[in-house]
């Protein structure tokens, strides 16, 4: 089975990416400017107490020790302890990924309606008013600033027309009904913006397909345009963008930190943020870990689904 | 009885910035039941266009007038579900290139059973049968295997029966192919031709044959039309056409097509300037994967001075990828090339300026070896400034001069690529490579893309220069009319290996290895004028 062994063979080049990337995170937290110890116990702290607690916090230790440390605690699924709140990360860091992978899942239930139904509608007649008004649209959207699209659309739906909270406000014990309302407004709003970028490929790609011999061919065998449209443009016209997808998928995970900041969203961005700014090196490793390897598998799904929908990818490896 | 197509006063006009351009011109003729019509025309006669107007396809912004009875059917005003109802079913189409024609995503079955089901309203185990039943008619081994592949794991020959299968499908009362064997192997032209004159015997599916090969249409056609600039020029029986063409066009055209019969160039001695010695190229094995087959294996050839070596055989069989090794764009995993007795390294990058300068390359495809933003004049100076030091008005002075050897105008000077057409692009860069004064230019199927008469020209300008000044050919090609015609000898490859070498007229008439006698077996003659 040639497919098999070529997931095969992407899974073990994942998995080698994923501790590469391991080693280089690791090493590259500690090396980051700024004392964790001063952050810590502030800058007034008496140099023999700040020492006590680098050693405490296993800071000048050699790196190849550290290294297998902390990898010895990742692999348990224990990512050490915060230096700021002194709470384990895997706790602290697990509800926040769990909130920002419900928001990602909802804003996809957006994103691909929102970036298959326009480029069809524009590939049926290119460079007609539709095509113009919506690649209007779609660039006006991807040249504001996230910052800025979020704003109005939050200003419009939670201000002038009060549809949703304004921010996100979650607690314990809520319902999912409330849970899901919520985050309807960000997710909406994510998978809005980032749909645009999907807009512009898949048209291009549907465009490029439809000049394709083959599509032609299919039109002279006397298929109906639906089929046509269905069985041999889509398919082939999806390709590119499954691949642009799944970046998507992963910036969407890794946190887009400008909307968690506008709806107020506990997401895993801002956590990430915040852990930079306290120089928490244990939740800055973790949270940068947990975004390479979700980044790594979502590549990988996409490769997968690139196989699948490619036969010749197959062969030409 | 209707007849399978009728077209009447039929004119195709494209709306073009400086008006019309009308690409086919008050044509008329009609295709009996049954019968095989040969479509034949240089590029940019407007015979494609033709046979896309009998599928009912007229491009968009081009305007069409007259009429187009496929079995008495209007195709012209008819709408689009009408349309979409008459085509595959009534009539069927079959492209150049198989390749591109079928989708890459699907199975080849599939592919064909949508036709079914589309238009006869098959149940899926009666499909299933129909397939099977039509890929045995078109020749395909074993069925079930290669009715269950994508179309890349089939070979050119193979994809093209199976798009054959799909216009037969419905069995239409026509089918129109457009240049069906162009882009494939003589041995498997040669397949391709004799199935559709047997279709014809066994179903009396009528035919609309278009093509620019003049040979194939003698033995394959009933009868010959002749389009020149959209016009019909000439039309009568096949046999007729060809020995006693009326039109001077006609005329010219037959007088274009090089005999496979007539006499080779004599033989050249000499020592060799060009030489491989046990020349091996491996193409670098995926990850998982095992060590592939050499792509060519134990490659001896050498190539004398003033001498054109032509080198033959089927795609796959690596005389491209000998080349380019002799050349440096593929290294070597093993062997040696010997330039002017001295040994030239594999790779391009470590070689001498000056041993660039004598070994030009010249690519198949044109549109893929010029760059799309440089100006024709810009391109043919790089050579002149890169390995003569030559610039400005002499370097323009002397790119007019090659254009002109390969029978292009000034004018053409400073236009982009894309505002030539592929045979004119092809000879540009064929004047590239000339510019750079080289020992010896490898040739990669460079007149398989043009049209008769331009080949016709440009295989004179290589017999010219090679009797002014010192010039080596390495000739690759599948059209051994051409071969005949401009050769010294013969190198004969299959499946990585040379099988045999010898001088032209000995591997014409004597042919020692079956696989030369099988190529020579695929050649079409035209019948010789009385």
């Amino acid at each position: 089975m040639r497919i098999l062994r070529l997931i095969l063979a992407r899974l073990v080049a994942s998995a080698f990416t994923l501790v590469l990337v391991s080693v280089v995170v690791v090493v590259g937290v500690q090396g980051l400017p700024g004392d964790a110890a001063a952050r810590i116990l502030g800058r007034e702290a008496p140099a023999a107490a700040r020492a006590r607690l680098r050693e405490e916090l296993n800071l000048d230790g050699p790196l190849v020790g550290r290294y297998l440390h902390w990898a010895g605690g990742a692999v348990r699924g224990d990512f050490g302890t915060s230096f700021a709140s002194r709470l384990p990360v895997a706790g602290f860091l697990g509800p926040r990924l769990l909130h920002t992978l419900a928001l990602s899942a909802l804003a996809l239930l957006f994103y691909v309606p929102l970036s298959i139904l326009p480029a069809l509608v524009q590939a049926r007649r290119p460079d007609g008013p539709l095509d113009r008004a919506i690649t209007v649209v779609t660039v006006l959207i991807l040249s504001a600033p996230e910052f800025l699209s979020a704003t109005l659309l939050l200003f419009a739906f939670a201000v002038i027309w009060p549809l949703f909270p304004p921010m996100v406000q979650l607690t314990a014990g809520m319902g999912w009904g409330a849970y899901l309302h919520m985050l309807l407004l960000p997710a909406a709003t994510l998978g809005l913006l980032l749909a645009t970028y999907g807009v512009r490929l898949l048209r291009e790609s549907l465009i490029d397909i439809h000049r394709a011999d083959f599509v032609r061919m299919a039109e002279f065998k006397g298929l109906s345009d639906r089929r046509v449209l269905w069985r041999h443009v889509l398919p082939n016209a999806l390709i590119p963008w499954m691949n642009a997808t799944a970046l998507n998928i992963a910036f969407m995970i890794g946190g887009v930190v400008v909307v968690e900041k506008v709806f107020a969203f506990p997401g895993f961005g801002s956590a990430l943020v915040d852990a930079l700014q306290l120089r928490d090196l244990p939740v800055i490793t973790a949270g940068v870990m947990v975004a390479a390897a979700i980044f790594i598998l979502v590549n990988l799904l996409a490769d997968i689904g690139a196989l699948l929908a490619s036969p010749r990818l197959r062969t030409l490896g | 009885m209707t007849p399978a197509l009728e077209i009447a006063g039929l004119s195709i006009a494209y709306r073009v910035p400086a008006g019309w351009h009308v690409a086919v011109e008050e044509v008329s003729l009609a295709i009996a039941r049954g019968e095989i019509l040969g479509l034949v025309g240089e590029s940019g006669s407007g015979k494609s266009t033709l046979g896309q107007a009998v599928m009912g396809h007229v491009a968009a912004g081009a305007v069409a007038s007259g009429r187009v009875l496929v079995g008495g059917t209007e195709v012209l005003a008819l709408p689009r579900a009408a349309l979409q109802r008459l085509r595959g079913a009534a009539v069927g189409f079959v492209s150049q290139n198989p390749t591109t024609a079928l989708n890459p995503a699907m199975r080849a079955g599939a592919q064909i059973a949508e036709v079914l089901r589309r238009h006869l309203g098959l149940l899926p185990d009666e499909t299933a049968a129909r397939c099977l039943e039509l890929a045995r008619a078109v020749g395909l081994p074993d069925p079930p295997a290669l009715l269950g592949r994508y179309p890349h794991e089939l070979s050119g020959g193979q994809q093209q029966r199976i798009a054959i299968a799909m216009a037969l499908a419905c069995r239409p009362g026509l089918i129109v192919l457009d240049e069906p064997t162009t882009g494939l192997d003589v041995t498997v032209q040669r397949q391709i031709v004799e199935l559709l004159a047997r279709l014809r015997a066994e179903h009396g599916v009528a035919m609309l044959h278009i093509t620019h090969d003049l040979p194939l249409l003698a033995t394959l056609a009933d009868r010959i039309a002749v389009m020149q600039r959209g016009r019909l020029v000439e039309c009568g029986p096949a046999a007729a056409i060809v020995r006693h063409p009326g039109d001077g066009y006609t005329k010219a055209l037959i007088a274009a097509v090089p005999d496979p019969d007539g006499p080779a160039p004599a033989p050249r001695g000499g020592p060799a300037l060009l030489a491989a010695r046990g020349l091996e190229v491996v193409f670098a094995p995926g990850f998982l994967r095992r060590r592939p087959r050499p792509a060519v294996r134990g490659v001896d050839l050498e190539l004398g001075a003033t001498e054109t070596l032509a080198l033959i055989g089927e795609s796959g069989s690596g005389k491209s990828t000998t080349a380019r090794a002799l050349c440096g764009l593929v290294a070597r995993s093993a062997g040696q090339v010997l330039y002017d007795g001295r040994p030239l390294a594999p790779a391009l990058a470590r070689r001498r300026r000056a041993d660039l300068r004598d070994l030009p390359y010249v690519f198949q495809n044109p549109d893929a070896s010029l760059n799309p933003r440089r100006t024709v004049a810009e391109i043919l100076a790089r050579p002149l400034a890169v390995f003569h030091g030559i610039g400005g008005a002499e370097a323009r002075r002397r790119g007019a001069r090659a254009l002109a050897g390969v029978e292009l105008g000034e004018e053409h000077l400073d236009r982009l690529p894309a505002e030539l057409s592929g045979g004119q692009r092809q000879r540009v860069a064929i004047a590239r490579a000339l510019l750079a004064e080289p020992r010896v230019i490898l040739c990669d199927e460079v007149l398989s893309a043009l049209d008769v008469s331009v080949q016709a020209r440009i295989i004179e300008l290589f017999l010219r220069l090679q009797g002014e000044r010192k010039l080596a050919i390495l000739f690759i090609s599948h059209d051994l009319a051409v071969v005949r015609r401009l050769a010294h000898r013969v190198a004969v490859m299959q499946g990585g290996s040379l099988v045999e070498v010898a001088e032209t007229d000995e591997i014409f008439t004597r042919p020692r290895h079956p696989h030369t006698a099988a190529l020579l077996a695929a050649i079409h003659r035209l019948p010789k004028t009385a």
